[in-house]
């Protein structure tokens, strides 16, 4: 690895550290994802197969740099576990980063050190061609630009309408379990709804016991988020029915059923 | 695994099937072929001094007209100088046949090397080697970088990405064309791409970006199914493993939703490390680092069928047959600890290979390394990468002369590995384990032994077009088996790793049986062909792209299923090459349709959309995620919670509570009696999910519950009756009512 290259890697390396340990989501994304997946695997590939040697491929050198990063994440983690470490950003972070930096040395030294055992000359760099070409810019950028926006955009409405299919409103009645019985003989029932639409209200709770008998009453004034909470205490000896009803409704909306004790 | 054994030491994959015109200061030359299109004329010019024109011992297409023959290296004495006019051979094509003869001289002495022998020793019986040249014009010329037409064809590959995304979206909405959608769509997916792969006419660059252009698109498919949570219980379960590490920043911490996968922390590692890096949501981190694995998956495939065959085209063909895997699509992308594995099973099956052809100690290391990573990513994966490398070593010690020992080395460090990780960390794992290979056993008891139909019944009969379809493709692939086992056994094949894909490949077809057990069948099989399928399909790609005869013609004697092939590699040209692209493309069409088909999700719900009961991803919405919420915020997490399949999936993840899974027998009682209560009582539940929804029809996959005592038996919903009976025992309490979902608490509060 030369020098150039191997400053651009530990720069970018650093670059992405500090985005993940400090940055908003617009910046630890980005870094979080090099760190991930690519930094530390494109730096042991380095480090392992010298540039310049056959020894793997293009399309191995492109899977290998994924497989290395990952190996990083969960060796790494499990390593820095065993010894009693934490496993959080800042921990992660460093392992990935730090395990980047040694493994860009390490290729700079190979580099070094095969430069000083090696007598040839430089092998000469071939001249820069252009990049992208008129004709390479119709037979591979658009093509390849259209098939991206094509699977995004099937991706992103696709996630918008599974959102909108998925956001049923649910609403419910439901009690926390209920207390031990009190002295004079009652417990004390924490009783919670929410997915309550203010539009569809009046809301009125009645809670019935053994005999069929009213026991008691309250109107329910849900929050703007649609919840309301509050506290009803109930004999402890009767099997209650407590009925939530919407607006009009004669039928309960919502029922809930606490045996005696 | 490709024409014939050499060593992939020095050469990368590219240079070696990408470019033609890099003649080697060795024994290689390249024959470039001009053919006159009057007269069906090919002329082929030898370069080089006659020295050079011993023996044919190699030959290599590379998309072109161009042959590459690769020459022994005689010594300079015993070589035997051929007549100049050796150095310019014309042969003519002969009428309906695209094949070319070419007479070579007598071969020299075998004393270069085994794999100079094995070829020397195929034409010191004949002298003749056949050539099959592609007549068709000129692709164009290559570069080792061009992309060819691969950004065109995935372009339209694309398209079939759109087709199915509406599918989905008719699907959330019940709309009638939606299905006729997702088909067209699946195959406007797939087809192009494998009718390119299959012309051999791309290159590396080409062929990879294809393929992983394929593999991308294929994840979006499976992705936009569910594309804002996870919904299979599964994948929710990993959901929760994450998130503990996330929350905890511990490993091993307890999960209750699936207590072997605390061992296995793979997965979970990426996730949470990827989670935590970037600040996305557990959920938006697992799609990622799934889909990353998946890709990487393919990408390794690739990358070992390439390095073992030289071959772009065989690779490729091989990954997109790979792709009709039944659980290829889902199983194996799915945010579950598989997925992380595999991708380490196939760099330590190419690192093996590397090891194996002098690629030095590093990739020993990468083998290591490989192993380690499978082993703490998934047991079965780890059991299966260790036989993997055992065949590989067995195949070799039994083919190669002297033997190779040191090749028991990476399945030696497996067996270490694996039996290491599961005898001081994953003890539990054994357990775990247990029922599934009982499952197994009693389905292939069944099979061929006739007994009863258990859990794995038969009761709910595979649908007769499903069978067909999925017998269709397996027959296709059984052909293909056949042709090329038929082909080595004839041509004494000695390359250890054809052998070994082809003993992969009887494993698979002994292994497909259970697809044909019932409702049960297809998973089993699915299971098992995750891993078996990847020698097969490598063997598919060499009777695809090497042309291996089907039916062979009759030899001189008459014979024709023993006649010995022709030696060499044949590459099929003009009408007969379209022919089987056409055939080749169809049959792996096929294949991927019998995958959707028989693989996952089922047929019954190939498409999301409305609330199915006990339907896995159909069964997760609004009503029964906040259940899962309300327990997660008001039961303790010791509490025993049981319900149907979904309840139970989301009450032990989103609701972090102990789940209970057998607890059918409670639903089916039409009274609570005594026997409910010891049920109760045995099973230590607190409190059971009960989903109104499950009395409107019934479950498509034949069971409520986990461990369902009706499994294959439901013939009509649950009723209300037996649904209601709750409400009505006295020391039960409803505490929690959506409408649709409730929760009881049993017993006295």
């Amino acid at each position: 690895m030369n020098p150039v290259r191997a400053g651009v890697l530990a720069g970018l390396t650093v670059a992405a550290a500090v985005a993940v340990e400090f940055g908003p989501l617009a910046v630890s994304l980005p870094g979080g994802l090099l760190l991930a997946f690519v930094l530390p695997g494109l730096a042991l590939n380095e480090a392992v197969f010298r540039p310049g040697r056959r020894d793997v491929g293009l399309t191995e050198r492109a899977v290998l740099v994924p497989s290395l990063s990952l190996v990083v994440l969960v060796l790494g983690g499990l390593g820095l576990w065993s010894v009693g470490g934490h496993l959080n950003r800042t921990s992660w972070t460093l392992v990935c980063a730090v395990t980047t930096l040694i493994a860009t040395g390490v290729a700079y030294y190979r580099t070094l050190r095969a430069g000083e055992s090696d007598d040839s000359p430089p092998a000469t760099t071939p001249a820069p061609t252009k990049l992208v070409s008129q004709e390479r810019l119709i037979r591979d950028v658009l093509p390849l630009t259209l098939a991206v926006l094509l699977v995004a955009g099937a991706g992103v409405w696709s996630y918008a309408d599974s959102v909108d299919t998925y956001d049923v409103a649910v609403s419910s009645l439901s009690a926390a379990p209920p207390g031990p019985v009190d002295t004079a003989g009652n417990r004390v029932l924490q009783v919670s709804a929410s997915g309550l639409k203010s539009i569809d209200g009046p809301w009125r709770m009645v809670w019935i016991g053994d005999s069929g008998a009213q026991l008691g009453t309250r109107d329910v004034a849900p929050d703007g988020d649609g919840a309301w909470t509050g506290q009803v205490t109930v004999p402890g000896d009767e099997r209650i029915v407590v009925n939530l009803f919407r607006g009009g409704d004669a039928t309960a909306f919502r029922t809930l059923i606490i045996a005696s004790q | 695994m490709g024409d014939q054994p050499t060593s992939d030491k020095d050469r990368t994959p590219e240079e070696a099937a990408a470019e033609p015109a890099d003649a080697r200061p060795d024994e290689t030359v390249v024959i470039p072929a001009v053919k006159k299109p009057a007269d069906d004329t090919v002329i082929i010019r030898l370069p080089g001094s006659p020295a050079k024109t011993g023996t044919a011992t190699k030959k290599k297409t590379v998309g072109d007209d161009t042959v590459i023959i690769r020459l022994p290296s005689p010594p300079k004495s015993a070589a035997a100088k051929p007549k100049a006019a050796n150095a310019l051979t014309t042969v003519r094509k002969q009428a309906g046949d695209d094949t070319v003869v070419i007479r070579l001289p007598q071969a020299a002495k075998k004393s270069a090397g085994r794999a100079v022998a094995v070829a020397v020793e195929k034409i010191s019986r004949d002298e003749t080697v056949v050539i099959r040249l592609p007549a068709e014009p000129e692709p164009g010329k290559t570069r080792p970088a061009g992309l060819g037409w691969a950004p065109w064809v995935l372009a339209l590959s694309s398209f079939g990405v759109v087709l199915v995304a509406l599918a989905y979206a008719g699907g959330r909405h019940e709309t009638a064309w939606a299905m006729t959608a997702y088909w067209i769509g699946q195959v406007i997916v797939f087809s192009p791409v494998v009718f390119r792969l299959l012309s051999r006419l791309a290159g590396v660059a080409e062929s990879f970006v294809l393929v992983m252009g394929l593999a991308a698109n294929q994840y979006m498919l499976k992705w936009m199914y569910s594309p804002d949570q996870f919904r299979f219980p599964d994948e929710l379960q990993h959901w929760l493993a994450t998130t503990l590490i996330t929350e905890s920043g511990d490993l091993f911490r307890q999960n209750n939703a699936l207590p072997p996968a605390v061992h296995f922390p793979g997965l979970a590692e990426m996730g949470a490390g990827l989670s935590l890096l970037t600040g996305l949501p557990v959920t938006a981190a697992g799609i990622i680092v799934a889909g990353v694995a998946h890709l990487i998956f393919v990408g390794w495939l690739f990358a070992a069928v390439l390095r073992a065959s030289h071959s772009p085209a065989m690779a490729g063909v091989a990954c997109v047959t790979y792709a009709t895997a039944m659980h290829y699509l889902f199983f194996n992308s799915m945010f579950l600890y598989a997925t992380a594995a595999l991708p380490y099973f196939m760099l330590t099956v190419w690192a093996h290979r590397r090891w194996r052809t002098g690629g030095g100690p590093k990739f020993l290391a990468l083998v290591v390394t490989g192993i380690v990573m499978t082993t703490v990513s998934h047991h079965v994966t780890a059991f299966a990468l260790f036989a993997t490398l055992l065949l590989l070593s067995l195949t070799e010690l039994a083919l190669e002369r002297p033997r190779p020992w040191a090749t028991l080395i990476p399945p030696a460090v497996a067996l270490a590995v694996v039996a290491g990780w599961i005898g001081f960390v994953a003890r539990d794992v054994i357990s775990y384990l247990e029922a599934p290979v009982q499952r197994l056993a009693a389905a292939l008891n069944q099979m061929f032994g006739g007994a009863a139909g258990g859990e794995a019944g038969t009761a709910d009969a595979v649908p007769l077009l499903q069978l067909a379809v999925q017998g269709l493709g397996l027959l296709g692939l059984l052909v293909l088996f056949l042709a090329v086992a038929r082909d080595m056994i004839l041509r004494r094949d000695r390359d250890t790793w054809r052998w070994a894909a082809l003993v992969g490949g009887a494993a698979f077809f002994a292994g497909n049986g259970a697809r044909f057990l019932g409702s049960g069948g297809p998973e089993i099989a699915g299971r098992l062909s995750t891993f078996t399928y990847v020698p097969i399909s490598i063997i598919a790609a060499i009777a695809i792209v090497h042309a291996v005869q089907i039916v062979p013609a009759r030899d001189e004697n008459g014979r024709r299923w023993l006649s010995v092939p022709p030696p060499g590699v044949a590459v099929t040209t003009g009408r007969r090459l379209s022919r089987q692209v056409y055939v080749g493309t169809t049959l792996i069409t096929l294949l991927m349709i019998g995958a959707r088909t028989g693989g996952w999700p089922p047929v019954s719900a190939l498409l999301p959309g409305p609330y199915m009961p006990a339907s896995y991803e159909r069964s997760v919405d609004a009503f029964g995620v906040a259940a899962a919420h309300w327990q997660e915020a008001n039961l303790p997490r010791t509490a025993r919670v049981g319900g149907d399949i979904t309840a139970v999936a989301l009450s032990s993840t989103y609701g972090r509570i102990d789940p209970v899974r057998e607890v059918g027998e409670l639903f089916y009682a039409n009274a609570w009696t005594p026997a409910e209560t010891e049920i109760v009582r045995q099973l230590a539940i607190d409190y059971l999910v009960v989903d109104h929804r499950l009395g409107d029809r019934v479950p498509a996959d034949n069971a409520y519950f986990q461990s369902d005592p009706m499994a294959g038996r439901i013939t009509e919903p649950l009723s209300d009756e037996q649904l209601g009976k709750f409400d009505d025992l006295e020391p039960v309490s409803r505490l929690y009512d959506n409408g649709t979902v409730r929760i009881y608490r049993l017993g006295r509060p």
